[in-house]
């Protein structure tokens, strides 16, 4: 699984960074950055709980 | 048509429980209802970066067709529910009839309207995307824009549309315009940007009258004020949207009644700004949060598939005013004792705790987001210790 996040979209909620602190992160603005872009198969399911909770769906998951 | 689950409302609560059906595993039909004439879109950033401009309609879009069409969900556009009937498990709508296994409303809440308006006068609402195109097009570029109501959505519109270099009046019926919570430290940060911004801030008052002149529409506040204006907006709440639920023996006296897994009768749930979760023993409520709506439609679709219901979230929400954001945590009040524990209120650069008789309730920020992150999780902690049997 890839993750892109779309930093434009986000709204600095903190969602991800939270639910999912290997894979996301937030810059001084609070903006979201992506950690890694492949997700280690152990968290995929975090990496979708971040994805579904993101209130602007700035995160994106393609799965391989 | 096939049961299986029957979303009515197709916002972000609506589309987040079907997207939790499916990665929940669930195989029967998941079908959206939505009245709008669009596939689901963000709400929040209507009053501000749709209304500025700086973002078009493709960067408000939750979702795609064929996203939809990927995760096998059935998106209805255009269509109104009108009716319900819960022993036949059926939901009468513009468009036909619809049985459902499991029924999962969504249908939010509507702008509430000024009353007591004479017909002559027109005022606008922002709540659909349509309300924000429509007030997009009326904005005049050297006109007088009222705002009526100064809680967090009036409050955003006036920044916006200042920063925009509108000329804006803001008034509201209390001492200082509100970000969604009713605390000083907010309020007075409020003000300032405001002010800054070149709003003219009409508190403490009310509109005693707005009628036609040829000018515009003039509006006399109770303090003696007149302003005439080309564009008058409502902001004063919301309400939600449970007329076509009349008769379907659900109690619908504020919002949906649910219990405290957002079940409001055998096969119904109600998730989003329409529901109301009896999420204590003592005290049921309508928390109309984008992330309370999204945490919901989780737990309910969770619940659906599994059985048992997926935690939720501690209440959570942010506002903007042109380039300042506030992020609000917990519960708070005019009753909080606040704490600022980084930054300074002068520097509208904070973070603050709240706390309600020596116990943690909430964290408060402005403009300082990666202070507040790192405070989140222990505050959070504190809050899920004390919350005792509420579940939000």
């Amino acid at each position: 699984m890839k993750i892109s996040v779309t930093q434009d979209a986000c709204v600095g909620a903190g969602q991800c960074a939270l639910v999912a602190p290997e894979l996301f992160d937030q810059d001084d603005e609070g903006i979201v950055i992506a950690l890694r872009p492949e997700v280690p198969e152990a968290q995929e399911d975090l990496a979708r709980k971040a994805a579904s909770l993101c209130p602007a769906r700035a995160i994106q998951l393609i799965e391989s | 048509m096939s049961k299986g689950v029957l979303i009515v409302g197709g916002s972000v609560a609506g589309l987040t429980a079907a997207e939790t059906l499916r990665e929940q595993g669930y195989k029967g039909s998941v079908t959206i209802i939505g009245s709008e004439s669009e596939l689901p879109y963000q709400r929040p950033p209507l009053s501000k970066q749709f209304l500025s401009g700086q973002w078009g309609e493709e960067r408000v879009q939750l979702t795609s067709k064929k996203r939809l069409e990927d995760l096998g969900i059935s998106f209805h556009m255009g269509v109104t529910a009108e009716r319900l009937d819960p022993s036949e498990a059926q939901v009468f709508t513009s468009a036909g009839t619809f049985d459902y296994e499991h029924l999962l409303i969504a249908t939010g809440a509507k702008a509430r309207t000024l009353t007591g308006i004479s017909s002559e006068v027109q005022v606008s609402y922002l709540r659909q995307l349509d309300d924000a195109k429509n007030l997009k097009s009326a904005i005049k570029a050297d006109g007088q824009i009222l705002i009526i109501g100064a809680g967090v959505l009036g409050s955003e519109m006036a920044a916006t549309l200042a920063q925009l270099g509108h000329r804006v009046t803001l008034v509201g019926n209390f001492p200082h315009p509100r970000l969604g919570a009713d605390l000083e430290i907010l309020s007075k940060a409020a003000t300032r940007i405001l002010l800054d911004l070149g709003v003219e801030l009409q508190m403490d008052c009310t509109v005693e009258e707005l009628s036609g002149s040829p000018l515009g529409t003039l509006a006399v506040l109770s303090n003696g004020f007149e302003v005439v204006a080309d564009l008058v907006i409502g902001a004063v709440g919301s309400v939600p949207n449970v007329s076509w639920l009349h008769g379907s023996g659900l109690d619908t006296s504020n919002g949906i009644l649910c219990d405290a897994t957002g079940r409001a009768a055998s096969g119904i749930y109600a998730v989003g700004d329409v529901a109301c979760w009896n999420s204590s023993p003592k005290e049921a409520s309508r928390i109309e949060h984008q992330m309370m709506a999204i945490g919901q439609a989780a737990s309910v679709g969770t619940l659906i598939v599994t059985g048992k219901p997926s935690e939720l979230p501690v209440p959570y929400f942010w506002s903007e005013l042109a380039d300042h954001r506030a992020l609000i945590l917990g519960e708070v009040g005019a009753d909080s004792e606040v704490e600022v524990i980084a930054g300074s209120e002068d520097s509208l650069k904070f973070v603050a705790v709240a706390k309600s008789k020596g116990q943690l309730k909430g964290l408060v920020g402005l403009n300082m987001p990666k202070e507040f992150r790192s405070m989140r999780p222990v505050v959070e902690k504190a809050i899920r210790a004390n919350q005792g049997e509420r579940r939000y």
